[in-house]
């Protein structure tokens, strides 16, 4: 890949990682009055990456979007850290098999599977932490909440993967990457 | 002629999105029947008395009162008037109030302050976190014939 391609794709990168990071840190200062419980609105950023880049630069993505909010909301290691970077992985991963291999739903329905794992992996990872199921109590909360932010951010991708001039920019960007890698 | 034009991309959308609507429909049937199961669980019966337990990073926490009493667990069907207890956090102090069958975080230093806004507890089953500094505390409900026997 030559240095104006590497530069482009590096470019594309971190717009979409400060897009997810805004989100981040935006919706942690909308309270829920559950701990780790936010509207999920960062999970957009990862399943457009996802349908646009495959596996590694949206799983970097995620990652580093949980090291910085959570550095930057000084929740970093702390347990709100481990159940966020837990959900954040688990829906990713459930995404990207729903994208990529079981093409059964559309933008929609990988975001409501995203957001709703994302929760279940959180109140798993607290059960695990307190060892006890007392934190379950917040699941139904945070399930419901994932049902709604999850469909809605479905709908911005499927609506985003439809818009034509987005689509140019990152097929030019692929195209140009791919030409000068071989 | 628009008119079937519009009905057959209708069509095409829900055809496209059938799965998308299964999936939600079968979730939220889930959390439904999670939603009622936990209420079923939060209720108390009257002649049972409420215990709240305050963990510390998963270990019980040592709280005593003005004489130097142990008193967690908090047997909060006991206690008769209100009473504050400062305890220490992982990273910073809480202040753990308790009053009949209630208990609440009533301040923290914590930057969320989830903990805080969960406000008085009264139901069992009904837990209080406070993320940042690793304190849980679990409200229980017991048959008095176990409080005395354990």
């Amino acid at each position: 890949m030559d240095t104006k391609a590497r530069i482009k794709k590096l470019t594309m990168v971190a717009i979409l990682l400060a897009m997810a990071l805004v989100l981040s840190i935006v919706e942690s200062f909308i309270p829920f009055g559950i701990p780790g419980v936010k509207l999920g609105l960062a999970n957009l950023i990862i399943l457009l990456s996802i349908y646009y880049f495959g596996f590694w630069i949206p799983l970097a993505i995620d990652i580093l979007r949980v090291f910085i909010a959570s550095i930057v909301t000084g929740t970093f290691l702390g347990m709100g850290f481990v159940m966020s970077i837990s959900g954040a992985i688990a829906s990713f991963l459930l995404m990207y098999v729903f994208v990529r291999w079981i093409k059964c739903f559309t933008s929609v329905g990988a975001s409501i599977i995203g957001a709703y794992v994302h929760a279940l992996a959180q109140i798993l990872i607290g059960v695990l932490y307190m060892n006890s199921w007392g934190i379950f109590y917040y699941f139904p909360v945070m399930a419901l909440v994932a049902l709604i932010t999850g469909t809605v951010n479905g709908i911005i991708v499927e609506v985003l993967l439809n818009n034509s001039y987005l689509n140019k920019v990152v097929a030019s960007t692929k195209k140009q990457a791919e030409t000068s890698s071989n | 002629m628009a008119d079937v034009e519009k009905k057959e991309k209708t069509k095409k959308f829900f055809l496209r999105h059938i799965w998308d609507f299964v999936l939600l429909v079968a979730l939220s049937l889930g959390t439904a029947s999670v939603f009622i199961a936990r209420s079923i669980n939060e209720q108390r019966k009257e002649e049972d008395a409420l215990v709240a337990t305050v963990y510390k990073n998963n270990q019980k926490m040592e709280i005593k009162d003005e004489h130097g009493k142990s008193v967690n667990p908090f047997v909060l069907s006991t206690i008769n008037d209100e009473k504050h207890f400062t305890i220490e956090g992982s990273k910073t102090d809480l202040v753990i109030a308790v009053k009949h069958n209630s208990i609440c975080v009533y301040s923290s230093n914590c930057p969320g302050q989830e903990c805080v806004h969960e406000g008085w507890v009264s139901h069992p089953n009904h837990p209080i976190i406070c993320a940042y500094n690793e304190i849980f505390i679990e409200i229980i409900s017991h048959s008095w014939e176990e409080i005395i026997v354990g």
